[in-house]
């Protein structure tokens, strides 16, 4: 659900950043008071299980490609602010150094995947929740607010896509950015996110919520402690290891296509025959592992490096936080 | 008893500010040079010896110095990252900070290179550098300090070299500590406006030269009593446990990775 570099026009990104600040600014104000210094390096692990997640590339036949995100696993562990503010971690680093998602598409996948996603989910959530007290009704709470929200994000960025050949076009009607419109985009996107996408968010929205659950329930409780993220850290180590099985699903995800390939993609049966041209003439930024793989050496040990200098860079950032942080101390 | 009338007076001395921030800050770095010196005497050793920690951690920093594989110093920065995120709270941001902060450096002297239409230049450097930098960090965040000096010995430096490195690192500490009481003692007793607080201050100099060259005295005549006249007895020879076997191995691995990519270039 990465919009790449060049699909959304200038203009639209301009906006989208402009949306996502204040809800930066606020999350980071409500992050400062809710998360306290023991609670900021799970931050950094609920931001490594995204990124990781979103290595997982699951195949819808069709040839496309989604993953699941994690944003309302962070929301349900630790509140939805927490969440928007470790997706947007992942997805900085995915856009600066492995070029997944644009950079100036930012703030246009935060706000897909770091706001609409994780706030959304826990909504629905919290309103499911708040009927059942057990550990399953729980679950069944998160498992439909992950799929709420994945989709709300599917939802969202299909718009986002639809919108542009719309705005942007030259005179003889090709598409300056994104060639399809809404009723290609919509259908197509929501297609995979309904069915087998939403899916595999669920599953691992679940697993690892039953596996933390299971494991340290002092941090379900919200009273966590300094040796609460060593589970979740070996189920990292983990998921790292297999992290090659994300590699299988061949085929670019809709609306990822990359330049050289977009002009032959097949859409109701029509090839579509050109490079639109604020593709062909946009911002590239190099970066220094392009789609998670070095040139001339098997993709999977370049996806394992990838995957293990993404999960150290998040847990180390919001362990720094943690450390620049003063102790609350409660004189009650 | 009569009160005497001077002591009925109100007193209504206010002091007046001045300029004191210098004793504040000159005493913050101090204490932050102290402080690093004083977590690492908390440091337990580790399982694995220095010896073997320096050693594979210089042979680490020479391969990736010398790989021209890209490949390879991003696998290297990922194990460096994956031990770092396991470090304890108290050491982690030191040894980022000092990684980050020569990878900067290198950016900032390297930021021609971008402009003459290399800038890969300036990104390897910078990553060879931190990954550098970081090891050279992880060694300080886990080995006390006597240890890397002792086994500095092993490594065939010889022997005035350790014993001016030893004389320095234990100095530091004595002479800051004292640096740190007469900041303390310049700063309690700065009240209002005059201007002897900076002849105060840049006495502290004075008279830590001047402790020093005591010590220098007093550590002479202790050589003198001990019998010391500069020789390190090389440690007992200790026997390579498991943990050092598994360090070699890694390095062997490591180094045949390196092979292994150079070939392919």
């Amino acid at each position: 659900m990465h919009i790449p570099e060049n699909y959304l026009s200038p203009s639209t990104c301009a906006v989208m950043t402009a949306a996502m600040v204040p809800v930066w600014v606020n999350a980071a104000k409500k992050v400062k008071t809710e998360i306290s210094k023991e609670k900021m390096p799970l931050l950094g692990i609920g931001a490594a299980f995204s990124f990781i997640g979103m290595m997982f590339n699951v195949p819808l036949p069709g040839g496309t490609t989604g993953h699941a995100v994690g944003g309302t696993l962070i929301a349900v562990l630790l509140g939805p602010h927490a969440a928007c503010l470790a997706v947007s971690i992942a997805l900085l680093i995915q856009a600066l150094l492995f070029g997944d998602g644009g950079i100036l598409a930012f703030g246009a996948n935060c706000f897909n995947m770091a706001f609409l996603l994780p706030y959304a989910g826990y909504a629905v959530y919290g309103l499911l929740n708040r009927k059942s007290s057990s550990e399953k009704g729980r679950l069944a709470a998160a498992a439909l607010g992950s799929y709420a929200g994945i989709n709300a994000a599917a939802l969202a960025a299909a718009i986002e896509f639809g919108i542009q050949p719309m705005l942007f076009h030259t005179a003889d009607g090709q598409a300056l950015y994104c060639p399809y419109g809404l009723n290609v985009s919509i259908p197509a996107m929501m297609a995979g996110h309904l069915t087998l996408f939403g899916l595999a968010e669920v599953v691992f929205t679940t697993a690892v919520l039953a596996f933390v659950t299971r494991t340290s329930p002092d941090i379900v409780k919200g009273r966590p402690t300094e040796r609460s993220g060593r589970p979740m850290l070996i189920l990292l180590a983990l998921l790292i290891a297999v992290v090659p099985l994300g590699l299988l699903a061949e085929g670019t995800a809709w609306g990822e296509w990359g330049t050289d390939e977009i002009a032959e993609v097949v859409s109701g049966g029509e090839v579509l025959g050109y490079t639109p041209a604020g593709m062909e003439s946009g911002f590239e930024l190099s970066t220094i592992m392009p789609d998670y793989t070095v040139a001339g050496l098997p993709d999977a040990a370049g996806y394992i490096v990838s995957a293990v200098i993404g999960t150290a860079i998040c847990v180390i950032a919001f362990r720094l936080i943690s450390s620049g942080m003063k102790q609350k101390t409660n004189y009650n | 008893m009569n009160i005497p009338d001077w002591m009925n007076e109100e007193t209504e001395y206010i002091p007046q500010r001045d300029r004191e921030g210098f004793i504040s800050r000159s005493l913050l770095s101090l204490l932050g040079t102290l402080s690093r010196f004083r977590s690492n005497g908390k440091v337990r050793p580790g399982k694995t010896a220095a010896e073997t920690r320096l050693i594979c951690s210089l042979l680490t920093i020479v391969m990736v110095s010398l790989s021209r594989n890209a490949f390879f110093s991003y696998a290297v920065l990922a194990l460096l990252l994956a031990r770092i995120c396991f470090l304890p709270s108290d050491r982690l941001p030191a040894v980022i900070k000092g990684a980050a902060g020569a990878a900067a450096f290198s950016v900032l002297i390297l930021l021609p290179s971008v402009f003459m239409g290399s800038p890969r230049t300036m990104l390897t450097v910078s990553l060879k550098v931190f990954i550098s930098a970081g090891i050279l960090g992880l060694i300080s965040a886990c080995e006390p300090f006597n240890r890397i000096t002792a086994s500095l010995r092993s490594l065939g430096i010889p022997d005035l070299f350790i014993f001016i490195l030893d004389l320095t690192l234990k100095y530091i500490v004595l002479l800051g500590e004292a640096c740190e009481e007469a900041l303390t003692a310049i700063k309690l007793r700065s009240v209002g406006r005059n201007a002897s607080k900076e002849k105060a201050f840049s006495g502290v100099l004075g008279a830590a030269f001047l402790k020093s060259k005591k010590m220098e005295d007093d550590l002479t005549d202790a050589m003198a009593c001990r019998g010391f006249e500069g020789e390190y007895r090389p440690p007992a020879k200790r026997s390579m446990t498991g943990y050092d076997i598994c360090a070699f191995t890694f390095i062997l691995v490591l180094f045949a990775l390196f092979l292994f990519l150079e070939r392919s270039i």
